[in-house]
């Protein structure tokens, strides 16, 4: 019976969890105003040990010259920082929708891709806290 | 009382469960998982080629880039439904899905809605032969296709759709099936494009077409991986070098710069400064257009 219980509580608790996420989904799209959903990044971090980097997810996608993408990014309101969505080349950082010199977050970045390639979306928490978001890539028309 | 609570609780749940693994293609019913068939180690790491792979919402970007080109709608472009009876086995099924969803992107730029239904149930049949359908609420497509005011909803739920089931094949390490999709994605694109081109050439479209190689190019490595456990990718391969071997006469240079980020009314803008410059030449293009359309109507028969 209790290894039943345990499974129920598991089976409830994964259950809980995929519906928050599926919530971020659709808080994020209904904040795309006129751009269309491509594709979202599901995310739960765990918090960083101390002294180690901030979990971070990753992902690679292929972009398209000429083409306005937007990135957003919409946390759990149960996190304590807000979520860092980037964008990367192969040669470094292209975007971001945190400027750590002001401190500021953007709730999304817009960006005028020039050269087609493989691109990589990295979603992070500041300050390595645990905490879940959603990233979600979208093409502005 | 607790224990008929709890069968209560468990006897829908595990329902649920079975409906998730139910077979509904014609021909599934004793397959083997391919989890378990192809167990053996590829060269490179199924990490690395999930993050190439992960690319099925290109339909939407190059639907909307045929669509602003202000090229009238041809139906004649689109993929036959006609033979979902010869695609019996599973490589085939996910290689169709993914043409039949480049194809669903261009019917729901056109507000092709009727012909969105059929290309639905096509795909159903499909994801069914799969056992992924249950990614799909074909109930829900259906209506928002039959109605003209959600065509936004549709192309996000459809576009949601794919993506959950391609999330979940890479998961169950059923990636071999997800990177078939992706290579029907990319044919039907590249199809798409090249046919339009015939009927309205123009240097942003010879430009989209050229970009393909630097996509090939990553899809090739992936299906020379593929082949080593699965036959069908080697098949795959030896067509796809065949495009590749007309774009590797097409030159891609590139412009370097840094990235500007400008803020307007609260809104982050950044500016890529890097610029890729391609040169192909109408010839290409011709070659291209040929031998995309042998292939990929070999592929639909």
């Amino acid at each position: 019976m209790r290894h039943i219980l345990i499974l129920l509580i598991t089976i409830l608790a994964s259950t809980a969890h995929s519906q928050t996420t599926d919530e971020l989904v659709e808080i994020c799209v209904d904040g795309l105003d006129d751009a269309t959903y491509l594709k979202d990044f599901q995310v739960e971090h765990d918090a960083a040990q101390p002294g180690q980097e901030a979990p971070v997810a990753r992902y690679s996608m292929v972009l398209k010259k000429d083409t306005q993408y937007r990135l957003s990014i919409c946390t759990s309101e149960s996190t304590s920082e807000k979520g860092i969505i980037q964008l990367y080349d192969k040669k470094g950082l292209v975007g971001t929708n945190y400027i750590e010199e002001s401190d500021t977050f953007y709730e999304f970045f817009d960006i005028q891709i020039q050269s087609t390639g493989v691109y990589h979306i990295f979603i992070s928490f500041k300050d390595g806290v645990s905490g879940a978001a959603v990233g979600v890539l979208s093409l502005v028309e | 009382m607790l224990k008929i609570g709890l069968l209560l609780f468990i006897i829908p749940v595990l329902f649920t469960s079975c409906q998730m693994c139910s077979d509904s293609g014609p021909d599934s019913e004793f397959e083997i998982p391919d989890s378990v068939m192809y167990a053996e180690t590829l060269e490179v790491s199924e990490e690395v080629m999930e993050g190439i792979i992960s690319n099925v919402s290109s339909v939407i970007e190059t639907s909307s880039f045929i669509r602003d080109l202000d090229v009238p709608y041809s139906n004649s472009y689109l993929a036959t439904t006609a033979n979902l009876d010869n695609y019996n086995t599973n490589f085939r099924r996910a290689l169709m899905l993914g043409i039949y969803a480049a194809d669903l992107g261009y019917l729901n730029m056109y507000n092709r809605t009727t012909e969105v239904l059929d290309y639905l149930t096509s795909i159903r049949r499909l994801s069914g032969g799969l056992n992924v359908d249950q990614f799909f609420n074909f109930s829900t497509l259906r209506r928002l296709a039959n109605s003209q005011d959600n065509l936004d909803s549709l192309m996000f739920i459809s576009m949601q759709s794919f993506n959950r089931m391609d999330n979940y094949l890479r998961e169950e390490q059923r990636a071999h099936l997800s990177a078939a999709m992706v290579a029907g994605v990319w044919l039907e694109g590249l199809y798409l494009l090249t046919q339009v081109a015939q009927k309205s050439s123009s240097d942003e479209l010879f430009d989209r077409i050229a970009e393909q190689k630097i996509i090939l190019d990553e899809l090739v490595i992936i299906f020379k991986n593929y082949g080593n456990v699965h036959p069908e990718f080697d098949e795959l391969y030896e067509e796809l070098a065949e495009i590749k071997q007309i774009f590797d006469e097409v030159s891609i240079t590139y412009e370097h710069g840094e990235p500007e980020a400008v803020e307007k009314d609260g809104k982050l803008m950044i500016i890529q400064k890097e610029r890729s410059i391609v040169n192909i030449t109408e010839e290409q293009v011709n070659d291209l257009t040929e031998t995309t359309e042998k292939i990929r109507n070999k592929l639909i028969l």
